[in-house]
């Protein structure tokens, strides 16, 4: 990136650190500090408008959308964190191994990731959610066990064509051990990739519980996340639309300033320079 | 070469062995069994004979082997839902799907490549402001919702695009009629291929902008245009066609859910529908499909980066 | 995703109307006998109606599980009798018939000159074909248990046709005019039902008002009036059955004016209300929505602890929030729409939260300290109640109970699970503590295969002994005010004992465009017996 670029770039990160920051705080202290539970029904005050009581408004249940958005955040932030952790760290691994482990064990790993890229995975999600009952694990391992094959390819795309440059051809001249190798000389050319792919892994987890919600396959209510509200807001949508707003807005809210992060720190570390 | 597509075939069957193993496993250990089973009202006998007639009363093994048995006759059995054979079920679905999911792949390449090139030549640009606040809210944004959103405000208030469907039930059948079917949906199941595009291809063009050998290339004196495309394009696409490898596999899940959401007669609602049903025979017939699908994209991505990159020839 | 699913037709359903519509209830009393020229000028109308299905249908209601199939069939293939809006069964295939003193036969004479739809006569072979294949439990019947006590059919000759019976059954006549509709022999004898994909998914033949002419799988079907039908002749062009798997799509559908005729969840009403040239109507649907008790489980096996938890839940707080007040009451068992056997004298369970802490105390049951309703040995009362997972009105309906019965100190662990895996793997087996479940029935008192001690079906392990011989003399009982007696009987039993926790009698919603006439205040199921009546107004 040019020099021009910087105090851009650390300013969209700024932003973007900020919004996160404040989503995560409000997801961490926020069912602390407004103490109302937000699975209490009350169906004499169903769908009530935002206002005084209910600064965001209750739900067709009658319970607090202020109250639950707080205490979905946690269950959706971390569940979409943990299933993306999970995909980087399976997809670097398979990708960095499949690179450098030698031939065999390149085709062995590109056939696995072939497999799992093959097979449908919503088709398979439906059944093993089915399966083990839609809860926070399987929902993470799940989301994650389905989405690292695609960082995994690039990975060793990538480092199959670094592999070739001249400063690895030193280190192998030198006699660099493979694992040093890789470490040294070969990850950190990768860091803008596993960002990118992190975030946007990050983002499309949170949108993949959704996705799941819809189906009727994410976290189970009466737990709350910010799928299932926006999954379950579709009933009123005529009639109490702010049931859907709000957690829409959480979700393109998260789901924006996380991708901003990763590109503001893609631009920061930025090998070229 | 033709030992390195033999091989490739091979490598292939290999994958789809596994897949089929796999996921017949997983479906078949599934709890709860197939929904037509699900009738509470259903006595003891009644249940016993529905099992019998399904063949699933066999013990699983039994039961795979008669599957990969009839699949090398080219029969995929019975659907248990729809009663009738899973390759004709499948292949009343396939056109929809192929239609819906060609129109999203296309109006992604033909968005996305040209604009990124474009935002890449002139980062910070007001275009590519634009281009990236929209691509950065197109996959932020949960696709039912962006689907339901589409119908509210084109079909339930605009009324100039209809809520679902493929065409007019019984109406004219025209080419426009199905266009206007089409558009919501496939721009509904596009947008996040294209921004995800768009993100990766402007992202390796810049990068590619800066390498060593295009500086080389510049300071060598070939003109901008040449080191534009002929340099720097065709390394940035190495990752493009990653990416739209990558594409062919979401574009089915994504499509499961727009044509649900637009009640389009896909087979990605088929398959939804089975795999919640637990139809046993029509799940493993659609996956099988969609991984000799998803494999064939993908050895035409390996042929794509051979072209694209000499170095990566493979060493036959 | 409360909607997109296949669902198998969890037993059979039918309604009735709350007001009926005069006019339609005159054109019944007339029969087939309507003035000609009203007839031709309704027929001039023409238009097309369409209805939503949630999944391609098999066109054969007797291997056809589901209610996307249910729905098709009932306009393309006619029993031998159909409910009027009173759910009493009025001749249909049969002119007339009779049950003979001992009840052991019934002796059906059938209309003559029907045509099926590819010209063909039909006849006394198909009724019997028919019921042979749905006696068959080979054949992939899902009407076996509903005709369990046919002996054996007998064609006496090609318009007469006998029924002989093991014992006398008295639903037998509601049954034949529920989802028994009657298959061409000509076409489908000499291969299983299941195999004649051809007539199944694509070519279905059989003697109703419309006709398929057009199927686009997973899109849609398309029925056109048969010209040649028995009965008055239909008014409207055409039939349409879209699949639209999305409730929530199909309400969108309606208010985009691409859908006639949509049946909701409580929780789409407000959608539809007030929107123009909509109409929101309800009818009571023969259903009762109930937490069944694992009586098996020691926590459980007193009659008083079932009573005293059924006191502790605000039924009414139920109907009205989770149901917007379109659902009745419970007494027993039997719902309110079958209104010659619901005992309206029973006063509805009380929601009576202290007397429901006095009967557990009398059943051991203290609370302690905590709140918490403990056991003499100090263990707490608590269970898990199983549900269904993706639909909204029992998922609000169990948060509610769970609430409730927290409110007297006692634990409800909600899980959620998928409909096929619940109910094979905990309900019947009987390994639950409670599950929110439903049955839907048809028009008839008679609940043996649900209440009658060691039956398939009792899943709660239910067993009274007075119960049990209310519920056998009940379906071979077939003098009306007999019967009457007998029910009432069961259902103030069911008060002091109760099998399970009936929460509501749900009322069907149905959202129609207010062009539609000739629509019977029915439920769906039932109403579309009658669709040779429907017209749309013009404009």
């Amino acid at each position: 990136m040019t020099a021009a670029g910087a105090p851009h770039a650390r300013r969209r990160l700024q932003l973007a650190a900020a919004i996160l920051a404040l989503l995560v705080g409000a997801a961490v202290l926020g069912p602390l500090l407004y103490a109302v539970d937000p699975n209490v029904l009350d169906f004499a005050r169903a769908t009530v408008p935002p206002g005084a009581g209910h600064p965001l408004g209750t739900d067709e249940n009658g319970r607090d959308v202020l109250a639950r958005l707080l205490v979905g955040g946690r269950i959706s932030l971390a569940t979409g964190a943990s299933a993306m952790l999970l995909a980087v760290f399976v997809g670097t691994l398979t990708g960095t191994l499949a690179a450098l482990g030698g031939h065999r064990l390149d085709a062995l790993l590109m056939r696995l990731t072939d497999a799992a890229l093959a097979v449908p995975t919503i088709f398979i999600a439906i059944t093993v959610l089915t399966f083990f009952g839609p809860s926070v694990p399987t929902l993470v391992v799940t989301i994650g066990a389905t989405s690292w094959m695609g960082l995994a390819r690039l990975v060793r795309g990538e480092l199959l064509a670094l592999r070739q440059q001249s400063f690895v051809e030193g280190a192998i001249a030198l006699g660099a051990p493979p694992i040093e190798r890789a470490m040294r000389h070969l990850l950190p050319h990768l860091w803008p990739t596993i960002l990118v792919n992190a975030t946007l892994g990050m983002g499309s987890a949170l949108l993949t519980e959704s996705a799941l919600s819809f189906l009727g396959l994410g976290v189970q209510p009466p737990a709350a996340s910010w799928g299932n509200m926006l999954s379950g807001s579709q009933t009123s949508l005529f009639t109490a639309p702010w049931l859907a707003v709000f957690p829409g807005a959480m979700i393109l809210l998260a789901v924006v300033s996380i991708n901003l992060l990763g590109d503001a720190l893609r631009d920061a570390l930025h090998p070229a320079e | 070469m033709a030992g390195f597509l033999l091989r490739r075939l091979g490598h292939a069957l290999l994958v789809l062995l596994v897949v089929c193993t796999v996921t017949f496993g997983i479906v078949h250990a599934a709890p709860g069994g197939p929904s037509l089973l699900a009738d509470p009202k259903l006595s003891i006998a009644d249940r016993a004979a529905i099992e019998q007639r399904l063949g699933i009363d066999r013990p699983i093994l039994v039961q795979y082997g008669r599957w990969l048995a009839r699949l090398a006759r080219g029969d995929l059995g019975n659907s248990f839902l729809y009663q009738t054979s899973t390759v004709s079920t499948i292949m009343e679905r396939l056109p929809n799907t192929l239609l819906l999911a060609g129109a999203a792949l296309l109006l992604t390449v033909a968005v996305a490549v040209p604009v990124a090139a474009w935002c890449a030549e002139r980062p910070g640009g007001l275009l590519d402001r634009l281009a990236g606040a929209l691509a950065l809210g197109a996959i932020s944004v949960p696709v039912f919702w962006l689907g339901i959103l589409a119908i509210l405000a084109f079909a339930v208030y605009a009324h100039i695009l209809p809520a679902g469907g493929a065409s007019d039930v019984g109406g004219s059948d025209s080419i426009v009629d199905r266009l206007r079917h089409l558009v919501l949906p496939a721009l509904v199941l596009a947008a996040a291929g294209t921004a995800e595009l768009f993100r990766y291809t402007r992202a390796s063009a810049l990068a590619q902008r800066a390498r060593p050998f295009v500086r080389t290339a510049r300071a060598k004196g070939v003109p901008e245009r040449g080191v534009r495309w002929r340099h720097a394009m065709r390394n940035a696409c190495i990752p493009v066609v990653t990416v739209i490898g990558l594409q062919l596999p979401r574009l089915v899940g994504g499509a499961a859910i727009t044509e649900t959401v637009f009640s389009w007669p896909g087979m990605g609602r088929l398959g939804i529908e089975a795999a919640l049903a637990r139809d046993y025979p029509l799940i493993m017939g659609i996956t099988l499909l969609v991984s000799v699908g998803v494999l064939l994209a993908s050895f035409l991505v390996d042929l794509a980066y051979v072209a694209l990159d000499p170095r990566l020839r493979p060493r036959a | 995703m409360s909607r997109r699913r296949r669902w198998p037709a969890a037993g059979a359903l039918s309604h009735r109307s709350i007001v009926a519509a005069a006019a339609w209830l005159l054109a019944a009393a007339c029969g087939g006998g309507e003035p000609r020229s009203a007839v031709e000028q309704a027929a001039a109308a023409g238009g097309t109606l369409r209805i939503p299905l949630i999944n391609d249908p098999i066109f054969d209601p007797v291997i056809a599980p589901d209610l996307g199939s249910i729905l098709p069939n009932k306009l393309i293939f006619p029993g031998l009798v159909r409910p009027d809006e009173a759910l009493r069964p009025t001749p249909d295939l049969a002119e007339s018939w009779t049950i003979s003193d001992d009840g052991l036969h019934a002796t059906f004479t059938l209309r003559p000159g029907v045509l099926w739809h590819d010209g063909a006569p039909f006849s006394a072979e198909d009724v019997k074909f028919t019921f042979d294949a749905i006696l068959d439990l080979a054949s992939g019947s899902r009407l076996r248990s509903d005709f369990a006590a046919v002996q054996r059919v007998v064609i006496e000759d090609s318009l007469t046709v006998r029924f002989d019976f093991h014992a006398p059954f008295a639903p037998f006549l509601t049954l034949l005019g529920y989802n028994a509709g009657i298959l061409p022999k000509h076409l489908l004898q000499g291969a299983p039902l299941t195999e004649a994909t051809d007539f199944n998914r694509r070519k279905p033949v059989g003697t109703g008002p419309f006709m398929v002419t057009e199927v686009a799988p997973g899109a849609s079907v398309t029925l056109v009036r048969n010209p040649h039908y028995y009965g008055s002749v239909p008014k409207l062009d055409r039939v349409v059955f879209k699949v639209v798997p999305d409730l929530n799509a199909q309400v969108a559908q309606l208010r985009a004016g691409e859908l006639d005729l949509v049946t909701l969840e409580p929780a789409n009403l407000a959608s539809v209300q007030g929107v123009p040239g909509v109409e929101v109507l309800q009818v009571p649907v023969v259903q009762h929505f109930y937490v069944g008790l694992n009586v098996r489980r020691p926590a459980f096996r007193s009659p008083d602890v079932r009573r005293a938890l059924g006191m502790a839940i605000n039924r009414p707080a139920i109907i009205d929030g989770v149901l917007r007040g379109y659902a009745d009451l419970p007494r027993g068992t039997i719902p309110v729409v079958l209104k010659d056997y619901f005992a309206d004298a029973l006063p509805p369970i009380p929601y009576a939260p202290d007397s429901s802490l006095v009967l557990l105390a009398r059943a051991g049951w203290r609370r302690g300290a905590d709140g918490r309703l403990r056991d003499a040995a100090g263990a707490p009362f608590a269970f898990e109640l199983l549900l269904d997972k993706g639909n909204p009105t029992r998922e609000q309906s169990a948060l509610a109970v769970q609430q409730d019965l927290g409110r007297i100190g006692v634990t409800v662990t909600l899980r959620t699970m998928e409909f096929a895996a619940l109910v094979r793997d905990r309900v019947l087996p009987g390994t639950f503590d409670a599950t929110l479940i439903w049955w839907t029935t048809p028009p008839d008192p008679d609940q043996f295969a649900f209440y009658h001690t060691g039956q398939d079906n009792n899943n709660v392990g239910w067993s009274n002994p007075v119960a049990d011989s209310l519920l056998a003399l009940g379906r071979a009982t077939l003098d009306v005010p007999r019967r009457q007696a007998i029910y009432r009987a069961f259902q103030r039993l069911e008060m002091e004992d109760p099998p399970v926790m009936v929460l509501f009698y749900p009322r069907e919603i149905q959202a129609v465009t207010s062009r539609l006439v000739g629509f019977p205040s029915l439920g769906i199921r039932d109403a579309l017996r009658h669709s040779e009546r429907f017209a749309l107004r013009t404009k």
